[in-house]
């Protein structure tokens, strides 16, 4: 078993019970096929040597046939729960590694690529839970069930099964290694493309502006036809292994079968056991044949895998306290000689920076772009992690305290504010979900947004699109410090509120 | 924006000084040292 296949049973705990299952599962179906071959057999011979068919051996061959299928069908459906429950354990897992992600890092990651991953991506581990697991607990199942009987029945037969079963895994491993290398390259493209297209939809205005759009739709054509040709080789060399394992599982079979055949016609073994021979002999290879035709289907959903892995393995988690907030976020709040450094960046964005503000003062930070204002902004918010030095709310390093207690007292409205897909009331009501029609509309007065929503078309109803669709920056700002205005947090840290308002709005 | 701001401990980031008439203090963050300062009431 593969690291990241450990790391994914040790993620998901269900996907090694389901493990389990299929191999009982297998275990029971190995020992169906056995005895379907051997009373379709002994059905046969009986035929031949002229024994009337009682009603038995007829019935009794037809329910172990309906057994089989019985066992086929609870083994799909185990396995389709499984991939869904898996695949949902997994998007838990990543949206709440998200979540302590920290935000400026989340802010600068790679959102396409996230979202690629969540959706579409995580699609790639059915084939993986589906197919490849039940499939490997079949191989280690199946084989020597059929050996098994086999050999009891005649050794020889079973003596060159032994022998050729290992060809089929050494030709799938020799292929295998070469599509693992192509699939993780298919993905990269995939990746890259959707990180790509989410980025040229989101600055979609600039680029016509800028006249662009064009370039970029020949940009996107190019990827596309990256990722279809990565597509089309990847499937060259899983169907050309296909190939490979079924010429050999077919040689293979003939090698038992054309010795039996003979030995039949020279009387050295009976018409029953040649053909339970006959028939069990293909089904000793079936589960490796199947499990070549999964792997290469698994290759892609463990590739997927390992970017999960890496996206909850992501460093920037935000320190997580448990103290409270003292006084309840009313108390002086303190930067005491604090360094920030920004990964990759060579210069400090703060260096021995110390701020104090006490309980209910109004403080300007004020200087040039780049000089570390939004910084120290972050540093209170708990963004950002001092590299030296510290910050404390109350005399109590921010550090030490419930992460999300703390923001809960502080209301921010940054410079560029997000708004939702969403009526104008509900983007409001993001600082406190449970204000009534009235809170809304006093906190837009303070804002002051009132006046312009009322121009709307539905007013405070009036539906905005994916990050304020509609409305100016000033505006969306407006909103933004209606939400705060409504959080009625004891903390308020805003960046930047005047950058987009008139001067008429500043009062 | 006086009335989002009073009763709160506010620190707001502003591009200019004299843009917002409700502080109390400015703090100027210099880039050449980036060290905070303080500066007029």
């Amino acid at each position: 078993m593969k690291a990241v296949e450990r790391r994914l049973m040790n993620e998901v705990p269900l996907l090694r019970r389901h493990l389990q299952v299929s191999t009982v599962l297998a275990l029971v179906g190995g020992g169906l096929v056995v005895a379907q071959a051997a009373l379709l057999a002994k059905v046969l011979a009986d035929g031949f040597a002229g024994y009337g068919a009682d009603g038995a051996a007829v019935v009794v061959p037809a329910a172990v046939m309906g057994g089989r299928a019985l066992v086929a069908w609870v083994r799909g459906f185990l396995a389709q729960r499984a991939a869904a429950d898996a695949k949902r354990a997994l998007r838990d897992r990543v949206t709440a590694g998200l979540r302590r992600t920290n935000p400026l890092r989340l802010a600068g990651g790679r959102h396409g690529e996230t979202a690629t991953l969540l959706t579409r991506g995580l699609d790639a581990l059915d084939p993986y839970i589906v197919g490849h697991l039940p499939t490997k607990a079949a191989v280690t199942v199946v084989p020597l069930v059929v050996l098994g009987w086999m050999a009891r029945t005649d050794w020889a037969s079973a003596l060159v099964v032994l022998m050729t079963l290992p060809l089929l895994p050494v030709f799938g491993v020799l292929v295998g290694m070469h599509t693992a290398q192509r699939t993780a390259k298919q993905w990269e493209l995939l990746s890259r493309l959707g990180g790509h297209f989410l980025d040229v939809v989101a600055g979609l205005p600039t680029l016509r502006a800028f006249g662009r759009e064009r370039h970029q739709v020949g940009v996107v054509r190019e990827m596309a036809e990256a990722h279809r040709r990565a597509t089309v080789r990847t499937l060259r060399v899983a169907f050309l292994s296909s190939l490979v394992l079924e010429t050999v599982a077919t040689l293979s079979v003939a090698l038992v079968a054309v010795p039996v055949g003979l030995r039949l016609l020279g009387g050295e073994v009976e018409l029953e056991v040649a053909l339970t021979v006959l028939f069990l002999a293909p089904e000793a290879y079936l589960p490796l044949r199947a499990a070549g035709a999964a792997f290469h289907d698994s290759a892609e959903g463990l590739g997927v895998a390992e970017k999960v892995f890496a996206v909850l393995d992501g460093e920037g988690r935000a320190a997580e306290g448990a103290l409270p907030v003292p006084g309840g976020g009313r108390v002086p709040l303190s930067v005491d000689r604090v360094t920030v450094r920004y990964p990759g960046r060579a210069v400090p964005a703060l260096e021995g920076v110390s701020l104090s503000v006490r309980t209910g003062e109004h403080v300007a930070l004020v200087g040039p772009s780049g000089a570390g204002k939004s910084t120290l902004l972050a540093l209170l918010l708990g963004f950002v992690e001092p590299g030296e030095g510290r910050v404390t709310v109350g005399g109590v390093d921010l550090a030490q305290l419930d992460a999300e207690a703390w923001r809960e007292r502080v209301a921010w409205v940054p410079q560029r504010p997000h708004l939702f897909a969403g009526t104008v009331a509900e983007n409001i009501r993001l600082g406190r979900p449970g204000a009534s029609e009235a809170e809304v509309r006093a906190a837009a007065r303070a804002a002051p947004a009132e006046g312009f929503v009322a121009e709307l078309p539905d007013g405070y109803d009036t539906a905005l699109g994916e990050s304020g669709f509609g409305l100016s920056a000033g505006q969306r700002q407006r909103i933004a410090l209606a939400r705060a205005f409504l959080l009625d947090a004891p903390v308020l840290l805003l960046d930047e509120p005047t950058a987009h308002l008139d001067v008429g709005s500043e009062g | 924006m006086a009335e989002l701001m009073r009763g709160r401990t506010v620190v707001v980031v502003a591009h200019r000084a004299g843009v917002l008439p409700h502080v109390d203090r400015v703090v100027e963050v210099s880039p050449a040292q980036r060290v905070a300062v303080p500066g007029w009431a």
